[in-house]
């Protein structure tokens, strides 16, 4: 085989980076943007106040309503941030509501209330801060869920 | 002079149209990850039955009351029937009990009742006491729609304390 001694001219396809190198760079990009924008909403992060707090999996994508936020956690019951009772108290007392949110609810009862119930949490104290909530007056009452859309 | 042979034309060059497209996904890219958050929120509307509490009527039709209940590790879907017969007398009602080994076989029957009363959209539910949130969850999805299309959206939930009566 004959070895050659002088290469020709570089081409114009040799030159920098080629259009052949950027198109799987775009495809990339394009996907990437596609992924976020489906999962992107206009709610801020998710904020519970037992920190990282793992909610049930949905196949829903219907944005919760704005409105007063009830916390279900693994210790506490939550009324916008501040710690109202004790979950573990309130899962096996006896009685349908849960009088220590009853209080706090009926203040700002009227529009919609929206639950974050922890995905563990059993439906013995579920129910009964779902049925508080809609004793105390509120119109609307939904259960906060993440929705299997999420990356 | 007119040029007898012209030289060979070079393919336009598209890279800069290319670069352009690239220049401006990296700038999107990084304010959509930073505006964005990797968990999507949706919510679930529904109402809860309590004690004594009557429903608003719903539009009437052969199917009187529906409800699942947890059964034996499946479920137990009672549902109350306008008989009918020909024989039978006016407001007869039969209750028919069926059991569903899992969340398909609920389907399954509930797709079937659905084809008595293709107008029903409401559904009770009742959860065990220990049923987890992440299962009531799952268990809503079900009912609402299957593969081949909307069952029962209208979903009402009995509170633990709520005796287990048929609502309408």
């Amino acid at each position: 085989m004959k070895r050659r001694l002088f290469k020709s001219a570089a081409g114009p396809a040799t030159r920098g980076l080629s259009t052949g190198a950027l198109a799987p760079m775009v495809d990339l990009f394009t996907l990437l943007i596609v992924a976020v924008l489906r999962t992107w909403s206009a709610e801020p992060p998710l904020e519970t106040a037992e920190g990282d707090m793992q909610l049930p999996i949905t196949r829903e994508e219907t944005a919760p309503e704005r409105g007063v936020v009830i916390d279900v956690g693994v210790d506490g019951l939550y009324v916008d941030g501040w710690r109202a009772g004790s979950a573990t108290y309130w899962a096996d007392a006896e009685g349908a509501l849960v009088t220590d949110l009853y209080g706090p609810l009926q203040q700002r009862a009227g529009g919609a209330a929206v639950v974050r119930a922890h995905a563990d949490a059993p439906w013995r104290l579920v129910g009964k801060v779902l049925l508080t909530a809609q004793q105390a007056g509120f119109e609307r009452v939904s259960l906060v869920a993440e929705s299997r859309a999420s990356l | 002079m007119p040029r007898l042979f012209r030289a060979p034309a070079e393919p336009p060059d598209t890279r800069p149209a290319i670069l352009s497209v690239v220049s401006l996904m990296v700038i999107l890219l990084p304010m959509l990850l930073m505006t964005t958050d990797a968990r999507k929120l949706a919510g679930l509307p529904l109402a809860v039955s309590a004690p004594g509490d009557q429903l608003p009527p719903i539009p009437p039709g052969p199917i009187e009351s529906l409800q699942v209940t947890v059964h034996d590790g499946g479920f137990l879907v009672r549902a109350s029937v306008r008989s009918t017969d020909v024989l039978a007398g006016s407001g007869d009602v039969e209750v028919r009990e069926l059991a569903a080994p899992d969340l398909d076989g609920l389907q399954a029957v509930l797709r079937t009742l659905k084809g008595l009363d293709g107008k029903r959209s409401r559904i009770t539910l009742v959860p065990g006491t220990q049923t987890k949130a992440a299962e009531v969850v799952r268990w809503m999805d079900a009912v609402k729609l299957d593969p081949k299309g909307p069952l029962f959206p209208e979903v009402v939930l009995q509170s633990p304390q709520t005796p287990a009566a048929a609502t309408p």
